[in-house]
């Protein structure tokens, strides 16, 4: 059992893009074929700056994007086995919530003001398992301790508003385990709160990501977070992967520009002892519709050359790196 | 010498319908001139109240400011009104949306009638141009601008009035961060060119550690330690400030106990007596609950408000 867990694609996604229609005739690729995959027991983080199709991808994988004004293509979306892409909206409810779950940056939103923790778990654990209402009340107290909410039974009576920000984003986890769920997708879930309680939930995410063995794709734009809790990085610029890996090695030797400037623009150390100034990546990020042929990062990349602007690179793995990245011109291995 | 800054015993709070929160409980504090004192603590410990008295925004309970020694009337501000400005987190709210860039910026000029209106536009063109907003931007409104953009906006405006100090809360916490140290360059230039004094909100230990020269920790409207950056950061003392430095990853702040927080900031409408911390500290003993511990100095103008913290002090200096 443990043998065939290790390493089996859970999640694959291949040439995943979201198109937004900005008229009747335009449309741009808010993201534009990203490709990655998640273990089982593997949290994989998806980071980047605002605007870098993070939350759009995630949207595509559960269906939940705006299909009026968008579109989702894809080879292929493959979750445990089954190929999502080709399914009706009818049977992607049926897999949403119970085998991927998603939790977002901002728990309010998504919970009921109106019903109390208690009905809410009940109804979510009910809607994806057959239960009796009594059963299904204790696995909600269950869930409650599960995600580590002091005094769990005097909680269940309680609103959503009148909880804090912490303990109303451990309710949405619980909500998100109410279904068994072997893909938990959780978009920047730890932004909003403080960076005490943020560590906290971080914790709480890694050491159930531990105990139930299932997947997670971490949307952050937090280097610390994906240090925290991540297995591999996926960085994402407007729209494209850029460089993909191992935690350790993305952060420790970056080979894609981008990657590398993102990290050395992070404080490190003090001005008023040493007066070094933080590494500036110049400019901002293009919204998709003003993206440059070509690299996207070219206008800011201090590596650019002239080929740059002709196609946009793909992601590849260089013998002898062990990163895999998109750019022409990557940062070399620094010899040891 | 004295102090660019000087703030004592201010108190202040906010009316609520449950009663007054004192978020400001007795707040001392001094910055030098061309010094940054950075203010670390998590939401709703106060910062920005305390920020606020001081700008004048909001009037405090009691408390005493001065600048270069000289008082400052909390009410009437008169000639000190100019000397202190802020610049906000969220840029988009607090500029004008109606007014243009160039307008942002003269505007505070206009209102304290400063110079003729030739010797303003001049001015004007050469701030902005100093805070890298190009000429082509100057007559755009702040939607037409990104986030970054906006911050240099709001950082001009603030210092139209050439100020002496400036109140920076929370002011790259809503930018990316490759914008961010775009930002942070900025501000440190500044301050080294016209030697202004920096009071420096962030909940971002590490963009505190960066700016400042001072770091103050705050928890429910009291500061708990003081002290220079790098004392701060290799020897914290006070549970609370360990826990925070925890979360950063810092692994170089000495032997001393390790304090992991699993619970929240308890409501400021009732602190708890003694140490405000103790309900959450994994430390306290019964004297917390009973005495308030004060500011006890240690050494090199390491300051830290705990009964306990001589029994680690010694340990936690070794390392550094
Ligand atoms: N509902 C929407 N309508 C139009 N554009 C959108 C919408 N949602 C996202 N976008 C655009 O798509 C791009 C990617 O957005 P998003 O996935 O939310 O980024 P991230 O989560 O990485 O910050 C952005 O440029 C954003 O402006
Ligand atoms: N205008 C206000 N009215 C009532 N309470 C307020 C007001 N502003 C702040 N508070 C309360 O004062 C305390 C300190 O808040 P604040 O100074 O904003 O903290 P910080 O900036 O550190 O997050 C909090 O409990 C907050 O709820
Ligand atoms: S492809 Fe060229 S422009 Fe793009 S990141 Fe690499 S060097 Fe820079
Ligand atoms: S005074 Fe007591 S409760 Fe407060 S921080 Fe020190 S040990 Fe903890
Ligand atoms: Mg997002
Ligand atoms: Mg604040």
């Amino acid at each position: 059992m443990q043998e065939q867990e290790q390493g089996a694609a859970l999640l694959d996604v291949r040439k995943l893009s979201v198109l937004i229609k900005q008229s009747s005739r335009q449309k741009v690729r808010a993201v534009d074929a990203v490709s990655f995959s998640v273990g089982v027991g593997e949290t994989l983080a998806l980071v980047g700056e605002s605007g870098a199709g993070k939350s759009l991808t995630a949207m595509a994988i559960m269906r939940l994007h705006k299909a009026q004004s968008m579109g989702v293509e894809a080879d292929s979306i493959r979750l445990d086995g089954q190929e999502l892409s080709t399914l009706s909206d009818r049977e992607i409810r049926k897999i949403r919530g119970s085998t991927m779950a998603m939790i977002f940056q901002d728990p309010l939103s998504s919970l009921n003001p109106v019903l109390t923790v208690e009905r809410q778990l009940v109804e979510a654990i009910r809607l994806h398992n057959d239960m009796s209402a009594a059963a299904a009340r204790q696995r909600a107290l269950e869930l409650l301790d599960m995600v580590r909410i002091p005094a769990a039974k005097s909680r269940l009576g309680e609103y959503s508003h009148r909880l804090s920000g912490g303990m109303r984003q451990r309710v949405m986890i619980a909500m998100a385990l109410a279904g068994n769920p072997k893909l938990i997708l959780a978009d920047e879930p730890t932004t909003a709160l403080d960076v005490t309680i943020s560590a906290q939930i971080l914790d709480l995410l890694r050491e159930l990501q531990t105990e139930l063995g299932v997947g997670m794709l971490f949307i952050t734009h937090d280097l610390h977070a994906v240090r925290s809790i991540a297995h591999r990085v996926a960085v994402m610029y407007s729209g494209r992967i850029v460089e993909t890996g191992n935690v350790e090695d993305v952060f420790s030797r970056p080979h894609h520009p981008y990657t590398e400037g993102l990290l050395a623009a992070r404080p490190h150390g003090s001005f008023s002892l040493d007066g070094h100034k933080l590494r500036e990546i110049p400019g901002t990020v293009p919204s998709p519709a003003d993206r440059p042929a070509g690299c996207a990062f070219g206008p800011r990349c201090n590596r650019s050359q002239p080929d740059c602007e002709s196609q946009p690179p793909s992601l590849r793995n260089e013998t002898g790196a062990r990163t895999s990245f998109a750019c022409y011109h990557p940062l070399k291995e620094v010899p040891a | 010498m004295t102090k660019r800054l000087e703030i004592t015993d201010l108190v202040a709070g906010h009316k609520t319908r449950r009663g007054v929160v004192q978020a400001v409980a007795g707040v001392n504090l001094e910055i030098a001139a061309g010094e940054t004192l950075g203010l670390v603590g998590e939401s709703g410990c106060g910062k920005s109240s305390l920020a606020r008295a001081v700008i004048g925004l909001n009037t405090p309970t009691s408390g005493a400011l001065s600048i270069n020694g000289d008082p400052m009337d909390m009410r009437r501000r008169g000639n000190h009104a100019r000397d202190i400005q802020m610049v906000f987190q969220d840029p988009y709210g607090s500029l004008n949306p109606r007014l243009t860039v160039q307008q942002l910026v003269e505007e505070p000029l206009t209102v304290h009638r400063t110079r003729s209106k030739a010797e303003r536009k001049t001015f004007v063109k050469a701030l902005l141009d100093r805070v890298g907003i190009p000429e082509a931007m100057h007559d755009r409104l702040p939607h037409q601008l990104s986030g970054g953009q906006r911050q240099r906006v709001g950082i001009a405006r603030a210092l139209s009035l050439e100020p002496k100090i400036l109140i920076c809360d929370e002011p790259v916490s809503a930018l990316d961060v490759s914008v961010q140290a775009q930002v942070l360059n900025l501000l440190v230039e500044l301050q080294r060119e016209q030697n202004l004094s920096y009071l420096f909100i962030s909940h971002d230990l590490e963009v505190v550690r960066y700016v400042s020269h001072w770091i103050a920790v705050m928890y429910l409207g009291r500061i708990v330690e003081i002290g220079p950056v790098e004392e701060i950061w290799s020897s914290p003392l006070h549970p609370y400030t360990r826990a925070l430095m925890q979360t950063t990853g810092n692994d170089a702040m000495g032997e001393g106990p390790e304090v992991k927080l699993n619970s929240e900031l308890p409501s400021p409408l009732s602190p708890p007596s003694g140490c405000r911390f103790r309900t959450r500290c994994p430390l306290a003993i019964e004297k917390c609950a009973q005495e308030v511990p004060d500011l006890q100095e240690n050494g090199k103008g390491h300051q830290v408000a705990c009964h306990r913290a001589k029994e680690w002090s010694a340990t936690v200096s070794a390392a550094a």
